[in-house]
């Protein structure tokens, strides 16, 4: 699997629309475990938008944000959506795995 | 209780279960559980529309005729398809579940974090929750269907 070359035209859409409760987008694109072609969405949610950012309502309205940009950007692929905060990213980074 | 409640229970009590740096084991638990939570949800269901409940047996060895990505492919073509909001919502659960869940069972690249994990947990069980309402539709049978035999 293999990043989106950056910057690309998704990636710079996510960057530019993105909500404010959202601190930045990771995206990377491959192929699934089911051999389908997909594009992965991370999105960094911003320490101080919690916990109103958190609700099950937010967060699908944030998933549907991310699947209709990438389809605009005029991928069909699968899209998988998962949340993190901006503080649980930076634990990641600093962490080797 | 059934055992997808249960799973889910299980699931909520993994993603808390390390008070400051969750474990990557209980992150991954959790989120196979998570997705073994739905599957069996929807197994069971579409099971007992071909089968009565008289015959347990019968219905053990159906349960294991159902595949993954056969399950996924009906998913992903019903979580996008106009019908009660119930059913689409569980589908599109489903599909993003089954690749979490190969993720956290196979991929150690991959890492997991507790909000990650327990957006989920919490997505399944608004899933199910909706499914509850959905579930006797004539666009869910043909949906629970499909799942075993493929698109009608």
């Amino acid at each position: 699997m293999a990043r989106l070359p950056s910057p690309t035209k998704l990636d710079s859409t996510l960057a530019k629309k993105r909500p404010r409760s959202v601190s930045r987008v990771l995206t990377k694109i491959g192929t699934d475990s089911t051999g389908d072609p997909a594009v992965w969405i991370w999105i960094i949610l911003k320490d101080a938008s919690l916990p109103r950012a958190w609700s099950f309502e937010s967060r699908e309205k944030l998933r549907q944000w991310a699947k209709q940009t990438v389809r605009s950007a005029g991928i069909e692929d699968l899209t998988y959506v998962s949340f993190r905060t901006e503080s649980e990213q930076q634990e990641l980074e600093r962490s080797p795995a | 209780m059934s055992l997808h409640d249960d799973l889910l229970d299980q699931a909520e009590r993994l993603c808390s279960l390390d008070p400051k740096r969750p474990k990557q084991a209980n992150l991954r638990r959790a989120i196979s559980a998570t997705y073994y939570a739905l599957f069996h949800l929807l197994v069971g269901d579409a099971v007992a529309l071909f089968l009565p409940a008289r015959n347990k047996p019968l219905r053990h060895q159906l349960a294991r005729k159902f595949t993954h990505k056969q399950m996924k492919a009906i998913a992903h073509a019903w979580s996008t398809s106009p019908g009660p909001r119930g059913l689409s919502l569980l589908a599109d659960v489903f599909v993003e579940l089954q690749e979490a869940r190969h993720e956290a069972d196979y991929d150690l690249s991959s890492r997991f974090t507790r909000r990650q994990a327990e957006d989920q947990v919490i997505r399944a069980r608004a899933a199910v929750r909706a499914w509850s309402g959905v579930r006797t539709a004539p666009e869910a049978e043909r949906f629970l269907i499909e799942l075993l035999v493929g698109k009608l």
